[in-house]
């Protein structure tokens, strides 16, 4: 996959196990609650491969790693935020 | 302008408003919920075609009352284009917003604009059916009267929702339409594009489809006469203090501070002033007052009143409102709204103050909606703008305002989803 990858978290499906943080630490870590605080959703090429793992560990598949994609941030009309593609999961 | 009239007793107190259109048949004004009356004011259901109409909307440049702000044109013209003769529009009445009672009134005061609304973005985007949502407990019985009295082309339903704060988002609203729990999903799927049962859905607040009524009946000239040049016509507005709430008709270049005079607040009566509800921002009255209103609710509180205490109060609110689906929203929000309880009472120290910071600093963005993000940035304001306030709180002083009644007022939260 080519291009600029990030990390997002479907906070709906999130159960806090912290895996990922353990996993991924230099990317994620834990709020007090034990839910992941992605700081740079950037993914560096360095740590492409173990963030590859950690999406592939996290037990409710909430963890995902996609292809940046622009210009697809226009959600219309509503409050909700735009959450985590899931079809371009690596 | 002449002093504040009561009104139903559902609908707040009413003052003459400064530009009478959705409201101009206010009680003893004008057409009110009496279909001959409002058909004599505003004439015959007007049939406007798809595109006269997205253009006309685009001229005006009329945007979403409910809080999204989202140009109307866009949505109308994606639904109209998507629907095969199946769509759907969805009129939200539901305000679920401590201290705005604009969306209420209007429908007990125009309740014949707003369904001509309803009528004609139905016509234009070729919808089948029609809801009109509000929250559980409204008098639903004048609104059953006025569908009855009318013959419309495309058949309305009313629906109640459950009376908590994110019920009456987008995407909660359309689940609970569909039989399901009123929380946010998280979607990436646009109503406009698959809504309702998957069919293109076009959702509204009330007084942007009175908005719309008006604009197809009186034309886009008329609608100008009023307001900003880029965004012209009127705005509801309530206005809430320690006497209760009003709801006034504005022209969209108001400034806070003549909507305040309009409201019949005297300005040594505003010690600090909340714009735009729970998710709103916190400001000193002197420097507000000459921005334009770009907000359906101003809540004024008096010098002698608390703002720590009315914030407090409202995060609370939110927290219980919260659908609790995301784990930063569930346990950040409660955690908010327990260090503002303590900082109301001066009793938050150093390191609590601290650990506030970062989890005001840590909540936003991880949600599925936007709540904690909003909850996050009305909290800042108030940490902002009414420092020197909050300051005698951290330095343990509590004031007395803190015992003062909320000019907010919370209601209970139903305990259903359902
Ligand atoms: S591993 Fe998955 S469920 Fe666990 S904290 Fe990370 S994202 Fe959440
Ligand atoms: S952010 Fe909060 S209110 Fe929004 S969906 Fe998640 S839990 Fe519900």
């Amino acid at each position: 996959m080519s291009g600029p990858v990030t990390l997002h978290v479907d906070p709906v499906a999130c159960r806090g196990h912290g895996l990922c943080a353990e996993l991924l630490p230099e990317l994620v870590t834990v709020d007090e609650w034990g839910y992941p605080v992605v700081a740079d959703a950037r993914v560096p090429p360095a740590l492409l491969a173990r963030a590859r793992r950690a999406v592939r560990a996290c037990p409710v598949l909430a963890l995902r790693a996609q292809a940046e994609v622009s210009g697809t941030h226009a959600r219309q009309g509503s409050r909700a935020a735009r959450p985590p593609e899931t079809r371009h999961k690596m | 302008m002449s002093a504040p009239a009561l009104a139903a007793p559902s609908a707040g107190r009413m003052a003459v408003p400064e530009v009478p259109r959705l409201l101009a048949g206010g009680p003893g004004r004008g057409p009110g919920a009496d279909l001959p009356a409002h058909r004599t004011h505003w004439g015959p259901l007007p049939v406007v075609a798809a595109g006269a109409l997205v253009r006309a909307l685009e001229e005006v440049a009329l945007t979403g009352r409910g809080g999204a702000s989202f140009p109307l044109h866009r949505k109308l013209a994606t639904v109209a284009t998507r629907s095969r003769g199946d769509a759907v529009v969805v009129a939200n009445g539901a305000e679920g917003e401590p201290g705005s009672r604009k969306d209420a009134t209007l429908l007990a005061l125009a309740p014949h604009l707003v369904l001509d609304g309803v009528q004609v973005a139905a016509a234009a985007t070729g919808a089948a059916s029609a809801w009109l949502v509000v929250e559980r407990g409204a008098s639903v019985d004048a609104l059953h009267a006025a569908l009855a009295a009318r013959h419309d082309p495309v058949p309305v339903r009313v629906h109640a929702l459950p009376r908590r704060y994110v019920a009456s988002e987008e995407t909660a609203m359309l689940r609970h339409l569909a039989g399901g729990p009123a929380q946010p999903t998280a979607t990436r799927v646009l109503p406009v594009v698959s809504g309702l049962g998957g069919r293109p859905t076009l959702t509204s607040n009330v007084e942007t489809l009175a908005q719309l009524a008006a604009l197809a009946h009186r034309g886009p000239a008329w609608f100008a006469q009023v307001g900003e040049a880029c965004e012209p016509g009127t705005r509801l507005v309530t206005v809430s203090d320690v006497r209760g709430s009003l709801v006034l008709e504005v022209a969209t270049d108001a400034a806070v501070g003549g909507v305040l005079l309009a409201a019949d607040v005297r300005p040594e009566a505003v010690g600090a002033v909340l714009v735009g509800g729970a998710m709103g921002r916190w400001h000193l009255p002197g420097r507000v007052a000459p921005q334009r209103l770009r907000s359906s609710t101003l809540a004024v509180l008096p010098p002698e009143h608390c703002p720590v205490a009315e914030t407090a109060s409202l995060v609370a609110h939110l927290a219980r409102g919260s659908a609790g689906q995301c784990g930063p929203c569930r346990n950040g929000l409660p955690a908010i709204a327990d260090d503002l309880a303590l900082l109301t009472e001066g009793r938050l120290d150093a390191a609590g103050d601290e650990r506030l910071q970062a989890r005001l600093g840590l909540l936003p963005g991880r949600g599925a909606c936007h709540l904690p993000d909003g909850t996050v940035a009305m909290v800042r304001s108030l940490l902002d703008a009414l420092g020197d306030h909050v300051g005698l709180h951290r330095l343990g002083r509590p004031c007395a305002g803190a015992a003062a009644r909320r000019v907010l007022p919370v209601p209970a939260p139903e305990r259903s989803w359902r």
